[in-house]
């Protein structure tokens, strides 16, 4: 039996010594960038509400009465704050194994699980793998599959994303973004859909293009007013946790319970 | 001014230690690096409170390891990668040994290695890397006695095959 203990040591002293980052003021100034986009992000969108206001007050005249409409509009439903019990998932997590089930509430939740291949800046390379400008609240589920005999062609996971965010005009354009970018992956490499679900949806399929041992992803992102959902799974050689229809049949299920919540 | 100081001072004596326990529980230096940085990069807009931490290494090497494992990020980001670094930086490629282990690392199961990479090489104690995982600390020793092993027979194996070959040669 072989010890291990100096081969950590050789390794770490061999390469400690040689390992050079960007200088601290180059990682400070890329976060403070990453802040400035964030309110300029936030500025503009109210900057725009701001506008769109004064147009309307403009139009008839201030003093003129509101316009009368045909038909009167439902009174709006109360949103019921959602919680992360909400989730499909969480009662099983809840129930689950802790080294296999993983929640978060981190607005800063890492990437969605639906694959895209575009957006990045110099800065911030994965657009949706950080806080995504205009979120609310994230709450995040997602399953590790065969954790114990797998090295990583054989790892599998399958998750569920809600992410709350302020005002429906930032998720419509994330939604817009997320299919834009989905749309920037190789044609040969992902299949785009279009299911029908809330108020809008999209799907995709992708398996990693010149690969021999391919990674392959399935996943659906739907829109209910402000709110974003995604359900997705991944694999290399491993046994699927899920089909493209169970994630549409969860988005469906989920948009529906969104709806009930006032959403 | 004094944080960004502060915060430089750790970023230097915490970065290589980082960027090295990644490449080791990744097998990959470019992807250790991008994690690592990107760990740094969220430290610092929270840096009043990470920095305020007993162990502020614990919380980068937290959201290093979660950014390390995310294949999703990975599968995203490999051009992204390529063309913030650059080629690969001048770092003295690891030696026979280290690279034998790194592949060995790679065969082990994933909390295994994860908790082996922890307390070998960031010294991290059973405790702390159950608190990090959100495991028992029971658990923790199983892996790190289940990984040790595994790794020592992958480790014996490679030399018997290394002798083998060069007899044969």
């Amino acid at each position: 039996m072989r010890e291990v203990d100096p081969l950590f040591q050789e390794l770490r002293d061999g390469m400690l010594h040689h390992v050079t980052g960007p200088e601290p003021a180059k990682v400070i100034a890329r976060a403070r960038a990453r802040t400035v986009r964030r309110r300029f992000t936030a500025g503009a969108l109210a900057a725009a509400v701001a506008v769109s206001v004064v147009a309307f007050q403009g139009g008839p005249g201030r003093d003129a009465p509101p316009p009368v409409l045909t038909t009167s509009s439902p009174a709006p439903v109360q949103e019921t704050p959602l919680k992360l019990k909400d989730l499909l998932y969480a009662e099983q997590a809840a129930k689950g194994s802790r080294i296999r089930w993983y929640t978060s509430t981190d607005k800063d939740g890492g990437s969605l699980f639906i694959q895209t291949c575009g957006g990045g800046t110099e800065e911030e390379s994965d657009p949706l793998g950080v806080e995504i400008p205009g979120t609310d609240r994230r709450f995040h589920i997602k399953y590790e599959g065969n954790l114990e005999p797998g090295n990583e062609m054989t790892t599998t996971s399958r998750g569920e994303e809600v992410i709350v965010f302020t005002d429906e005009a930032t998720a419509r354009r994330t939604m817009n973004d997320i299919t834009t970018w989905a749309g920037q992956c190789e044609k040969k490499s992902i299949v785009l859909g279009r299911p029908r679900i809330g108020d809008e949806a999209v799907s995709t399929v992708w398996t990693e293009p010149d690969s021999p041992e391919p990674q392959r992803t399935n996943g659906v992102a739907a829109r209910q007013g402000r709110v974003i959902v995604v359900y997705g799974d991944l694999r290399n050689n491993g046994r699927p946790l899920a089909t493209l229809a169970d994630h549409e049949h969860d988005a469906r299920t989920m948009v529906d319970k969104l709806k009930s919540l006032g959403y | 001014m004094a944080d960004e100081e502060s915060f430089a001072e750790f970023y230097r004596g915490a970065y290589p230690g980082l960027v090295i326990e990644l490449y080791a529980y990744t097998g990959d230096l470019g992807e250790a690096q991008d994690a690592a940085q990107e760990a740094f990069t969220r430290a610092w807009p929270r840096w009043d409170r990470v920095g305020s931490y007993d162990q502020p290494r614990a919380w980068v090497a937290r959201v290093g390891y979660r950014l390390a494992v995310s294949r999703w990020r990975k599968a995203r980001n490999t051009l992204a990668s390529l063309w913030r670094h650059g080629p690969q930086p001048d770092v003295a490629p690891p030696g026979v040994v280290s690279v034998a282990l790194v592949d060995a690392l790679r065969l082990i199961p994933e909390k295994q290695r994860r908790a082996v990479v922890l307390h070998h090489m960031g010294g991290y104690s059973v405790a702390e890397i159950a608190a990090m995982s959100g495991a028992a600390e029971g658990t923790v020793k199983a892996w790190l006695s289940r990984g040790r092993r595994r790794l020592a027979e992958l480790l014996a194996d490679e030399t018997d095959e290394t002798k083998e070959t060069s007899r044969h040669a």
